[in-house]
């Protein structure tokens, strides 16, 4: 997908003249401008996190938004007298968003400019389309999933989550193990394949390849007795994450080949990936064939990359950005001891 | 840059992030306890940066990265063949 029809993720707003009317902190916020509280309720309807960065005080800005009913749909608002570039840099950050998934609303050309010159990716919109957002093509969405309809509660979590992370002295590992995690590994159904090609159209840098593919593929794939196609759920202590974990394999006669590994970047830290991989291997061990996994190279995936090569995988073919790699150790992986793994019975095609 | 400050770089970084008192030059580093996606991305780009190098995609492997001394090794090839 090239840059432009990249879906938006994550909209942040500008407070004075484009939600509301007038000046806060210069005579006070006037009422909301027509078609705003609509786009907001319907992006959020359709998965779509929504932030604020505006120059104001935090304090009378929060009263405002809670007084006109929205502050609740805004995750981890920056409201401050710094720059919007700044605060903008924030919000992706802490919503691990990258800049090409993300918009941004204002009414003032002069700060469009400062937020894009810092972060050229980003999509800024004059404040006067507010309402007709909600129809331009980079904000559609295919179906709303349950993981869409949950996705604003699944963000705060992850926020709680990272706070208690940052206030735990000891290291990343440790921290995991407070949480008691559960990844529940099962087998694709019908009814999981709106979300199953929502993961491959929203994730770009956990993707080891890419591939996307039409509900009637992906049909096709779970009832094929050839590919191995499961999906995995992530709850801990704060709640659940989600659907947040893809792997489709393929067997042949000689080896057990992963076509697709996908991780939402929501969960990027807490060791999916790895284990995903690791129910691979025990796979291929069942089978007594070796597992191979195909790995084509984006501008964004490098770290998918790296998480093969260093779990134990290596080349075994090379045809420029597309790679084979096959796993070279005589035992499979073992999980990591903070995820308690369930794993969903025995694989049958559908 | 000799080799024993290479290492001495790479250990601070690990110290910093892993906050594992423990740890040796000869720590099993990859084990599934040390690493994940985010950390095993960091690390990669640690090295690259700290030392001024862009590995290639073969140099990135278990043999080179499954120790600090691994990781000091690595670099010190690149460093010497500047």
């Amino acid at each position: 997908m090239s840059n432009n029809e990249q879906q938006i993720k994550c909209v942040i707003w500008d407070l004075d003249n484009t939600v509301w009317e007038g000046v806060l902190s210069e005579g006070g916020a006037g009422a909301l401008l027509p078609g705003v509280a609509e786009t907001i309720r319907e992006l959020d309807r359709r998965g779509i996190v929504q932030s604020v960065s505006s120059k104001n005080d935090f304090d009378n800005a929060r009263k405002q938004l809670e007084e006109k009913g929205l502050w609740d749909y805004f995750l981890c608002p920056q409201i401050s007298w710094n720059s919007k570039s700044e605060g903008i840099r924030t919000i992706l950050e802490l919503l691990n968003i990258k800049e090409e998934a993300a918009a941004f609303v204002d009414d003032s050309a002069f700060e469009r400019d400062e937020v894009r010159f810092v972060l050229p990716k980003i999509r800024a919109y004059d404040a006067a389309l507010a309402g007709s957002i909600p129809e331009f093509p980079e904000f559609q969405v295919r179906f709303v999933t349950e993981d869409a309809a949950r996705r604003r509660e699944m963000y705060r979590a992850d926020l709680e989550r990272q706070s208690a992370e940052e206030a735990f002295a000891g290291s990343n590992e440790d921290f995991l193990s407070t949480l008691h995690m559960k990844l529940a590994i099962e087998p694709v159904t019908e009814p999981a394949l709106q979300r199953v090609e929502e993961l491959t159209i929203r994730t770009h840098q956990l993707n080891s390849t890419g591939y996307t593919y039409s509900y009637e593929e992906l049909l096709k794939l779970i009832r094929s007795p050839r590919h191995r196609f499961y999906i995995c759920e992530l709850t801990d202590d704060y709640g659940t994450s989600g659907k947040v974990g893809l792997l489709l394999m393929e067997e042949s006669e000689e080896a057990l080949t992963i076509k697709l590994l996908i991780v939402s970047c929501r969960v990027m830290t807490r060791g999916i990936g790895t284990a995903l991989l690791c129910f691979a291997t025990k796979q291929a061990a069942e089978t007594g064939k070796p597992l191979r996994a195909e790995f084509l190279e984006t501008d964004y995936n490098r770290i998918m990359y790296i998480t093969y090569k260093l779990s134990g995988f290596e080349e075994i073919e090379e045809d420029g950005d597309r790679v084979l790699l096959e796993y070279q150790h005589a035992e499979p992986m073992e999980y990591p001891e903070y995820l308690e793994i369930q794993e969903g019975g025995n694989y049958e095609p559908q | 840059m000799d080799k024993k400050e290479i290492r001495e770089r790479i250990f601070r970084f690990f110290v910093e992030e892993k906050k594992d008192e423990g740890l040796t030059y000869d720590t099993e580093l990859l084990k599934s306890k040390h690493v994940n996606s985010l950390f095993a991305l960091q690390m990669v780009a640690f090295v690259e940066k700290e030392f001024g190098i862009k590995l290639k995609r073969k140099e990135i492997s278990e043999k080179n990265f499954h120790s600090i001394n691994a990781i000091a090794d690595l670099v010190e090839q690149h460093v010497a063949g500047k």
